[in-house]
């Protein structure tokens, strides 16, 4: 066997700029943020690229697996369209009702829903330490730092970093996320939701012992803390930890949205900084 | 001309790892597919490229995560320092010192990055929780490294004429 030809060694002045060029950015954090928007603005296009491919692929197969039950599906759905335009009808007759029950009460009608961003996730960080996800639309679409993110179904998260083409979103399961919420009870008890660093589930904690919270209860946004805006759903009340001797209580609370399945999402365009 | 083929697989790596990681069925861990780049490069070609390519890889890598910039800039540059260390090639011919390390490597890596997330005030769940994702991806590097360190060296022979590496 031949023997391996020697290493062409660098110069050490090569090792030493490259532990400068590390403390630098681990420990300054303006060049380190330059550095990690050029990053992230050089790698969306692959991310969005490969996760397209990866859900069309995903789609596709299925498809195939369904394509027996899509007939029995779709008579579902149509089932589902009527009663839905049925409701809509009742809605929209409760929203006149409505309309003239506040003009009645001389109160100031809540302004409309802001502007939508729709967005899709193309990546997600998904360890102990975070939840969050990466979206395709960034500062040069509106995105802007702080703005809160939805799907149809409730609330998701609030955009932390942005990027020219792409944002990062730290989803209300992190461990380090706190959004102000309350019950929708007689009570309206109010409280800080957290995220966990454990399963898809959140916390309510320092409930007082003596305000009524059940199984079942909606949670929606208070508009406390100013971040999130009022109203907007969160989940619903999933057990109640009590403890006698524990002045306070607990609300483990399953979330809206599968934060595990997020594939579309909206992005408030009014909300943020 | 290597450190551009070093950057085409990080970024690879990188991008595998926000999007293909998370999704792994039946394992909680993930492998860290540009830790697994760097314990190779560095492996086959000594400390300062791995201190180099690890710090390439961390940019990359810290880029498209939501830890704290740098975080993972210095981590995998100071593994690919370490890993690189031997002068001569010890990994040649001795399989369960290869994967040794790779599983090493990757439980330090963990560890630490848990120390510095905690330095820098994050909220963190408990250390074991820790060791639940670092133990699987462990296992998950150390198989991983074999079919990287073969990419990497047949990349490193064709260009620079390299013919006699073994594993």
């Amino acid at each position: 066997m031949m023997s391996e030809p020697p290493r062409r060694r660098l110069p050490r002045w090569v090792s030493t700029l490259v532990v400068v060029s590390v403390a630098a950015v681990f420990l300054i954090p303006g060049p380190g943020r330059q550095l990690e928007r050029i990053g992230a603005t050089a790698i969306a296009p692959l991310q969005m690229g490969i996760s397209e491919t990866l859900d069309e692929a995903s789609n596709f197969v299925e498809t195939v697996q369904r394509v027996r039950s899509l007939a029995s599906e779709n008579a579902d759905y149509q089932d589902q369209v009527d009663q839905l335009q049925s409701e809509l009808v009742r809605m929209h007759e409760l929203e006149v009702e409505n309309r003239d029950l506040r003009n009645l009460l001389g109160m100031k009608e809540r302004t409309g829903p802001a502007a939508l961003i729709p967005v899709s996730v193309i990546a997600r960080d998904d360890t102990p330490y975070v939840q969050a996800v990466t979206i395709d639309r960034g500062a040069s679409d509106g995105v802007r730092q702080d703005a809160v993110v939805i799907t149809h179904k409730g609330l998701v998260g609030r955009v932390e970093r942005v990027n020219p083409t792409s944002a990062k979103v730290r989803l209300i399961n992190d461990l380090n996320s706190s959004v102000g919420v309350r019950l929708q009870t007689e009570a309206r008890t109010t409280g800080v939701l957290r995220g966990q660093s454990q399963g898809n589930s959140l916390v309510i904690a320092f409930i007082r012992q003596d305000d009524p919270v059940q199984p079942g209860d909606t949670v929606l946004t208070s508009g406390q803390g100013e971040v999130f805006p009022e109203g907007y759903v969160v989940g619903k009340v999933a057990r109640v930890e009590r403890k006698d001797a524990d002045p306070f209580q607990a609300a483990v609370v399953e979330p809206a949205v599968a934060m595990d399945k997020l594939e579309r999402l909206y992005v408030l365009a009014d909300s943020g900084k | 001309m290597r450190f551009l083929v070093a950057a085409g697989l990080l970024l690879i790596a990188a991008v595998l790892q926000s999007i293909v990681g998370p999704s792994l069925p039946l394992v909680r861990g993930r492998p860290d597919f540009a830790l697994v780049v760097v314990l190779a490069w560095a492996m086959l070609r000594g400390s300062t490229e791995g201190a180099i390519v690890g710090f390439l890889g961390g940019v990359l890598v810290d880029s498209v995560e939501y830890t704290p910039f740098g975080v993972h800039s210095a981590l995998l540059g100071v593994a690919g320092y370490l890993v690189g260390l031997p002068e001569v090639n010890v990994n040649r011919g001795n399989l369960p010192y290869f994967l040794g390390t790779a599983a090493l490597a990757t439980l330090a890596y963990h560890t630490l990055m848990f120390l510095l997330l905690q330095a820098r005030g994050l909220g963190l769940p408990p250390l074991f929780e820790t060791y639940a994702i670092a133990l699987p991806a462990a296992v998950l590097n150390a198989l991983l490294l074999v079919p990287t360190f073969m990419v990497c060296r047949r990349l490193l022979r064709a260009l620079s004429g390299w013919t006699q590496l073994r594993l």
